[in-house]
């Protein structure tokens, strides 16, 4: 008896394992830290004051003193880029966070229930759907009025759909499937049935969309700012960096190439653990 | 009658399909009555449509019933399932159990075999988590299997492994009732047997009584006490297996016999084969007189006007046919 439960692994050591096994999702793990670490200590890292007007250095490339050059007012685009890591990051994760939650529960308890239930809040999902987020999102934030709380308000309230309407389709397939019906026979309860049979299962599309999604809501962010509503200048985000640049795209493209590398790494890390994790997750993928 | 488990009288079971609005009902059992009693196995056979799944799945309780009752004599008293909701029904479920046709479908892949049969003791709030895990441990033994293969996945295990887990899950309950749904079908045929003769161990040693559907005659005809042939979701003939197999009344329980091969290859190319035109009347639209009619051999005018009232023509066997 005692034998046989010592052999016994643990779910999550079970999954870790897998996943330590998949180098790319470990470099992303690894990326991701780093930015994370980043923006806790952006105040440290920064080589020059990230606010610090010097107009006769405008718009220089990268060179020994600015390593990724000037901005139009002359600021430390590398200093600019560390502070904006803070939104970016933030902005990112919390919406993609709370959306993926809240739509994932909503599709999970939608598709289950069926019935009125689910023609209801499908119904719902289509007018947010119909309507375009970033003008809803505006709508919000000129009402609440700009912020960066308030923009991600504004993006969650939108970006909950799309998992919401995923999550019901895969629920649909699986709650026909022959294991949730022997599961329901064998008196296993609703809710049980629920998080840990039908939700399981329906996790890939999540986590692929999650991680595309952290991107949008990176994007977003920046229509908002360019817009008036997010960050209010000279405070910078990435977004807000990368349309600044776009200005001066034909002469100093670095401008924005800059901010669209970082967007882009974070981004693939992102995608990367996605990937990492959906295969740990299934244990059918075990012995690749 | 003491000893009879389960009671089932005149169950009915309608679904109601629509297509582009239109509602259309699907009779899928017409008044089924059957009783079983401890330690028997009922086999039912029938082609595809017939409502053999679809009774399985009533009595279950996966599918509500329409109407009709459902008797089930547990703990020294009866009561009628059919009627009880879900939540009633709960305390009730572990006496009647399930093993089902795909051995692949049928196991969450995401879960160890442990966690499959945890989780089942554990909704219905049985013992501790050491005696959980004793029962988990003996229950696995007693399918043939070890406890090594506990922490294994289901994409691991072969379909005749995996079916063992079935019936261990549906084990583990101490039920009174286990219903079979096609469990060999999957299977290779040296698997089948092996499956058949540890659910026949398993009725000597727990007294178990099964439920066998199937659509294969010669597997019912090996395990079954007594059968009970279905067509259109009505029982056409209830018989003893041995009595069925010697002396059946209805023409369409004829015609499934008469598609048995016979192992003698000579014989079989001599034998006298009885073989149905058409497929099954639509379930939407049940015939006003006898529900085979219009494949039946001997057919009369009656049989399309009356319909047969079921009859006992000797001890325990019941036929509907105006002919028998």
């Amino acid at each position: 008896m005692q034998l046989f439960f010592t052999k016994k692994k643990t779910n999550f050591s079970d999954v870790w394992y897998r996943f330590r096994r998949n180098k790319l999702a470990v470099i992303g793990l690894i990326v991701i830290t780093l930015f994370i670490l980043v923006a806790i200590f952006a105040n440290y890292l920064m080589p020059y004051d990230p606010y610090k007007i010097d107009i006769r250095n405008r718009l220089k490339g990268p060179s020994k003193e600015h390593w990724l050059g000037t901005d139009d007012l002359g600021r430390d685009v590398l200093s600019r880029l560390i502070l904006g890591t803070r939104v970016s990051l933030r902005v990112g994760l919390i919406v993609v966070g709370i959306s993926a939650t809240v739509g994932t529960i909503i599709g999970l308890l939608s598709g289950y229930a069926g019935g009125w239930v689910d023609n209801l809040v499908m119904r719902i999902v289509d007018i947010l759907l119909a309507f375009p987020g970033i003008l809803l999102a505006l709508a919000i934030v000129a009402i609440l009025g700009p912020g960066i709380d308030h923009v991600i308000l504004a993006l969650t309230l939108t970006g909950w759909v799309g998992y919401a309407r995923v999550v019901r389709g895969e629920v649909l397939t699986i709650k026909e499937e022959e294991y949730i019906t022997a599961a329901k026979s064998s008196g296993i309860k609703k809710s049980v049935i629920l998080f840990k049979y039908i939700l399981p299962n329906a996790l890939s599309p999540i986590i692929v969309l999650a991680t595309f999604g952290i991107a949008g809501a990176i994007i977003a962010e920046s229509s908002l700012s360019f817009l008036g509503l997010g960050v209010k200048p000279p405070e910078p985000s990435w977004g807000s960096l990368l349309n600044v640049g776009r200005r001066y795209i034909m002469v100093a493209p670095y401008l924005s190439i800059f901010p669209g590398i970082f967007i882009m790494v974070v981004v693939m890390a992102l995608n990367f653990i996605g990937d990492g994790l959906r295969d740990a997750l299934d244990p059918r993928l075990r012995n690749k | 009658m003491k000893d009879t488990v389960l009671e089932v009288k005149d169950i009915k079971k309608e679904f109601v399909v629509s297509r582009f609005g239109r509602k259309k009902k699907i009779y899928a059992l017409n008044g089924v009555s059957f009783d079983l009693k401890k330690g028997e196995v009922l086999g039912i056979v029938g082609e595809s449509g017939c409502g053999k799944t679809t009774l399985g799945r009533v009595i279950s309780k996966i599918y509500e019933p329409t109407s009709g009752e459902c008797i089930l004599n547990v703990e020294g008293k009866e009561i009628d399932i059919a009627k009880l909701d879900e939540k009633k029904f709960r305390s009730y479920r572990k006496y009647i159990q399930m093993i089902f046709q795909d051995p692949f479908a049928s196991l969450n892949p995401r879960l160890t075999i442990y966690t499959t049969l945890y989780d089942v003791l554990k909704a219905h709030g049985i013992g501790n988590k050491d005696y959980r895990n004793e029962l988990i441990e003996k229950t696995i033994k007693e399918v043939g299997l070890e406890n090594y293969h506990l922490f294994r996945y289901p994409h691991e295990f072969s379909g005749g492994q995996r079916q063992r887990i079935s019936i261990a899950r549906a084990l583990i309950l101490n039920p009174d009732i286990i219903i079979a749904d096609e469990p060999v079908s999957a299977l290779d045929v040296s698997i089948q047997s092996q499956i058949i003769n540890l659910m026949l161990d398993i009725r000597e040693k727990f007294g178990v009584s099964y439920i066998f559907i199937s659509h294969d005659i010669s597997v019912v005809r090996y395990i079954s006490d007594k059968v009970m042939v279905m067509y259109l979701g009505f029982a056409v003939e209830k018989a003893p297996v041995d009595v069925l197999f010697d002396r059946p009344l209805h023409p369409y329980t004829k015609a499934l016999l008469s598609a048995i091969l016979t192992p003698d290859p000579k014989k079989e190319r001599t034998r006298k084969k009885m073989i149905l035109q058409g497929d099954v009347p639509d379930p939407s639209k049940i015939p006003m007189g006898c529900v085979f009619a219009d494949r039946c051999p001997i057919k009369k005018d009656i049989c399309e006007k009356v319909k047969p009232e079921e009859r006992e023509i000797e001890k325990d066997h019941f036929v509907s046919c105006h002919f028998a």
